[in-house]
């Protein structure tokens, strides 16, 4: 079970994490379809499209440096949580 | 036939699973309900993302992109591939470990210890599975009518839904969640894969990519559909509260517990917002390419179409051939089953260890009776609601009750984001937010002409919103005004 890296990773990736939820609410892109990305796609749908990339990216950071560290008790399939914050 | 012949032996490959499944089961309750604890990351993503995407991820998607256009993938898509994963990481995995140091089998048992309540569970547990059934109702009466409509009315709604609920039920019966979780990794792989193979042979017969996009811009009425100018903002951005709800699934819960271990929940994290991705895509771009394809000078979809919903079916039909018009019905028959089967299983589940258990089971009662008392119930749940199902299969609106359930469940997060992270929270102020989120729900429900409004917003936004806000005030205020939690329930849980 990976350990936090340091401080300043997790905040970075929960900045990250919050600056995603902001950029979800895009009122840019919102009554044009151009430019049309790879030529078919109208630019807001390709937008959230990147978006859901993006976030899964972000996900895989939050994975690496603000996962929880969890103690595993004489029980393998029992686990604790040391801090009460998941991340 | 070709497509009834192509979901019989779908179903019958499933019930082939079930049976298989029912091989690895060691017979103790902890085995039948949380697969003894030892899903590994592959499975739980499957389980995770099969449970949470229903038939409308497919023909929902396709009609409301017809409808309204693109605006639907981030009204729903991007917003839950965001959301769903911050669940999975803030309260799925806290839950998993509380789940296994303090043995929990139901969110109910949590809340219950949590709040040194027995009253709280006996509050939460109809408000809980008074939203799971309508929400099992609408996977059901999809599977029976999709199935009528695809066999052209040889075979009845009643035999239809009833097959889907006795597949669902012998894999469900037999091999508990574990034999959920293999259906579930199957069923997803099928729905995924079909819907993509039906974007690029769809695309292909509309002349490529580009040329189905350009029918839609030079097409006067329907080009807008391709940015969002008709859906209000506010309305797009309250949105994004709606999947805030998988936080207290009780099914998507269920599955939380059955993790081997924390790792196992990072692939969930990191794929899920793929794996949206990739089935919303190609049925977002075919139900706004619908809008404008043309065949032979007549549009590809009536002009006079009552439901949005069959438009995915028809243009498989008009386009394709009736082979992958029948792989496509049996991945939309996977979608609605991947979802029902860990819905039947955690109600089961709840009835079994949250109602007889822990009223009627004081006595000792050994694991066989457990499991025997979880399969009872089972079955009681699935004839319930099939039983249900008939009997409302004409009642238009019930479809429109789908995302009501999510709007509730999404009104309790804060209370379990309180439950894992708030020391201060007390149980007055949980009663309190289970009430004012009851209460505000029930009072924009009945606004809505009991859902009969489906474009009902208030204050400008989505319900939710205000539910979201109630209950929050509720929790903060009456938790601040009374005495704190004891020491030993903190330490319990902090």
């Amino acid at each position: 079970m990976s350990a936090p890296k340091s401080n300043t990773a997790r905040k970075l990736v929960w900045a990250a994490v919050i600056a995603l939820i902001v950029l979800h609410q895009d009122f840019w892109f919102w009554d044009t379809y151009r430019p049309l990305v790879f030529g078919f796609m109208p630019i807001g749908l390709a937008y959230h499209v990147a978006l859901s990339l993006v976030a899964s990216v972000v996900w895989f950071l939050a994975t690496k440096h603000c996962f929880p560290v969890v103690e595993k008790n004489d029980d393998s399939s029992t686990a604790e949580s040391d801090s009460g914050q998941a991340g | 036939m070709t497509a009834i012949y192509i979901i019989a032996g779908y179903l019958v490959l499933l019930l082939l699973l079930g049976v298989y499944s029912n091989r690895s089961f060691k017979g103790t309750s902890q085995d039948y309900f949380l697969a003894s604890r030892g899903i590994g990351p592959f499975l739980l993503l499957m389980s995770l993302f099969g449970t949470t995407m229903t038939a409308f991820a497919l023909v929902g998607s396709t009609g409301a992109s017809f409808k309204g256009g693109i605006g639907i993938y981030g009204k729903l898509a991007s917003s839950s591939g965001i959301i769903h994963s911050l669940c999975f990481f803030v309260v799925g995995i806290k839950l998993w470990s509380l789940g296994a140091k303090h043995g929990y089998m139901t969110q109910i048992q949590f809340f219950r210890d949590r709040f040194n309540s027995d009253k709280l569970g006996l509050l939460l547990f109809p408000i809980i599975v008074g939203l799971v059934v309508p929400y099992l109702l609408v996977g059901i009466l999809g599977a029976g009518s999709t199935l009528t409509t695809v066999s052209e009315g040889k075979v009845s709604f009643a035999a239809g839904s009833g097959a889907i609920c006795v597949v669902v039920l012998i894999y469900v019966f037999s091999g508990g969640v574990r034999g959920t979780a293999w259906a579930n990794c199957f069923q997803t792989l099928v729905f995924i894969a079909l819907g993509i193979v039906t974007f690029f042979v769809i695309s292909t017969k509309l002349g490529g990519f580009a040329a189905a996009t350009q029918a839609v811009i030079d097409n006067e009425e329907n080009a807008h559909k391709l940015a969002r100018i008709k859906i209000p903002q506010l309305v797009f951005f309250s949105y994004m509260l709606i999947p805030l709800s998988v936080g207290m699934f009780p099914h998507i819960f269920q599955h939380w517990l059955t993790a081997k271990s924390a790792n196992s929940f990072k692939l969930a994290v990191v794929a899920h917002p793929l794996l949206i991705m990739l089935v919303w895509v190609p049925c977002v771009l075919i139900g706004t390419w619908a809008t404008s394809a043309v065949i032979n000078g007549e549009p590809l979809i009536p002009t006079d179409l009552k439901n949005a919903n069959d438009v995915l079916g028809i243009m498989v039909l008009k386009l394709s051939n009736p082979v992958l018009g029948g792989f496509l019905t049996a991945g939309i028959m996977a979608a609605i089953m991947s979802s029902l089967d860990s819905q039947f299983l955690c109600i089961g589940s709840m009835f079994t260890n949250d109602i007889y258990l822990h009223y009627f089971g004081k006595k000792e009662i050994s694991e066989k009776q457990k499991v025997l008392t979880g399969r009872i119930f089972v079955v009681a749940v699935v004839l319930v609601t099939y039983l249900i199902a008939l009997y409302l299969k004409d009642t238009k609106g019930i479809f429109t009750l789908g995302v009501w359930c999510f709007s509730g469940f999404s009104a309790l997060f804060p209370l379990i984001v309180a439950a894992l992270y708030w020391k201060r929270v007390t149980t007055a102020g949980a009663f309190a937010s289970i009430l004012a989120a009851a209460v505000s729900w029930i009072w924009l429900f009945a606004n809505s002409n009991y859902g009969s409004d489906r474009s009902y917003i208030f204050l400008g936004m989505m319900p939710v919103a205000t539910m979201i806000i109630a209950s929050t005030l509720a929790l903060v205020v009456v938790s601040l005004v009374t005495r704190p939690p004891d020491e030993s329930t903190l330490k319990k849980f902090f």
